[in-house]
């Protein structure tokens, strides 16, 4: 089976969608006989011919990160040129992967529910929408959480690649949890603000100017 | 008073429909600045986050954009006002919304056990939504883009006040921004 992967991330190549949509493809391929072609959104050419193939036979993973609290710009762009494969999507199947830095799975959930209607005003077959919370960085970083999660992607894509269905108890796992701990919270931001951001801030010769209010 | 129009179509309906609404703002007394953003440049967010770790507070897009964020900052309320398609704001609209990252800080707090950013400037403007529906627009829709809007006004420290149809009932409209 071919699964054709639709990266709505303005970073393209250097995304975190790039590289959290490549755990899943690897289980997705490890079956004989499966393949993957991604298409970056972000450059034009891609977002042609990305458009082009959307209604064909295979199935269809359309990633992107959450942006101010829904899909970026591009990738709303990207699902406006969808219109006209309304009601033309019959053999297609349909996945969507969301994500985002924040841990709990409130941020992402506003947007499976748009998502979920989304693949029936296409008329697609929708096999799921796959939720990330925590994600970001995680290109970067080698730390045991985020190799675990992409871990669970991959192990994601393989069952899918055997039963075309989404493990719930994955899935769940993968999308976080609805609250932090307030400990958590109280421990770990002040670690993450000061030596997180703030030796990037540092860094870039910023620091002094974080609270800056050009406007 | 700003108000974000994220119409991308010279549909004659929906401009008539917003000229009323204006026209009935300014009756009110309200000082109404208006954006098109179809006639504007903003560059879509490429999340660099240069906006937060290399200069604070400002987007390495020097466009409309960064006029859009000194009038947001400025206003008491923000107005977007946008066609739904494919059941929710358009492209352009929610490019502009995308720029909105250099208005709040990196760093990370909690607010009812959940995440999100502090704001880096004392506050931000209400937020309401006017939309003209597509043929098949339904509750649910309009349900799905109200929470959106709440989620993006809780994680911006403000508050939604209401998504209206920009057509269906003028007077209601009206009212409803009247009194705000």
């Amino acid at each position: 089976m071919r699964l054709r992967i639709f990266n709505c991330s303005p970073k393209g190549r250097s995304s975190n969608s790039r590289v959290i949509s490549g755990a899943f493809t690897r289980g997705f391929c490890e079956l004989p006989g499966n393949e993957a072609e991604e298409f970056l959104v972000a450059r034009e050419k891609d977002m042609e011919k990305g458009l082009a193939s959307f209604g064909e036979a295979g199935v269809n993973l359309v990633v992107f990160p959450v942006y101010v609290d829904a899909m970026p710009g591009l990738a709303k762009q990207f699902i406006e040129r969808l219109a006209p494969l309304k009601g033309r999507l019959s053999d297609t199947r349909l996945l969507f992967l969301v994500h985002t830095g924040f841990p709990e799975e409130t941020h992402t959930r506003p947007m499976e529910r748009y998502l979920n209607k989304l693949a029936v005003r296409l008329g697609a077959n929708l096999d799921g929408v796959i939720r990330l919370g925590g994600g970001k960085g995680i290109k970067s970083s080698d730390s045991h959480q985020k190799n675990k999660a992409l871990d669970e992607l991959t192990c994601l894509g393989r069952i899918y690649a055997v039963d075309g269905k989404l493990d719930a108890r994955i899935m769940g796992r993968l999308a976080g949890p609805s609250r932090i701990p307030m400990l958590i919270a109280r421990v770990m931001f002040p670690i993450v603000n000061y030596f997180g951001f703030g030796r990037e801030l540092r860094k870039n010769g910023a620091w002094e100017r974080r609270f800056d209010r050009p406007l | 008073m700003l108000v974000l129009d994220g119409n991308n179509t010279s549909c004659s309906p929906y401009r008539e429909d917003l000229e009323g609404v204006l026209d009935s703002l300014a009756k009110a007394g309200h000082e109404v600045n208006i954006l098109r953003l179809a006639e504007k440049t903003v560059h879509g967010c490429t999340g660099c986050f240069s906006c937060w770790l290399k200069t604070p507070g400002e987007c390495v897009f020097k466009d409309d954009g960064v006029d859009f964020l000194r009038r947001m900052v400025h206003s008491d309320l923000v107005l977007f006002v946008s066609p739904l398609v494919m059941g929710f704001p358009t492209a352009l609209l929610k490019n502009a919304i995308d720029r909105f990252i250099p208005l709040v800080l990196p760093f990370l707090e909690t607010a009812d056990g959940e995440c999100r950013h502090p704001l880096r400037y004392d506050r931000i403007p209400l937020f309401a939504f006017l939309y003209e529906p597509e043929h098949d627009t339904d509750e649910e829709d309009v349900e799905i883009v109200s929470t959106v809007f709440e989620r993006f006004a809780r994680n911006a420290h403000t508050k939604f006040l209401f998504a209206m149809p920009l057509s269906s009932d003028p007077v209601g409209v009206k009212h409803a921004l009247e009194n705000i």
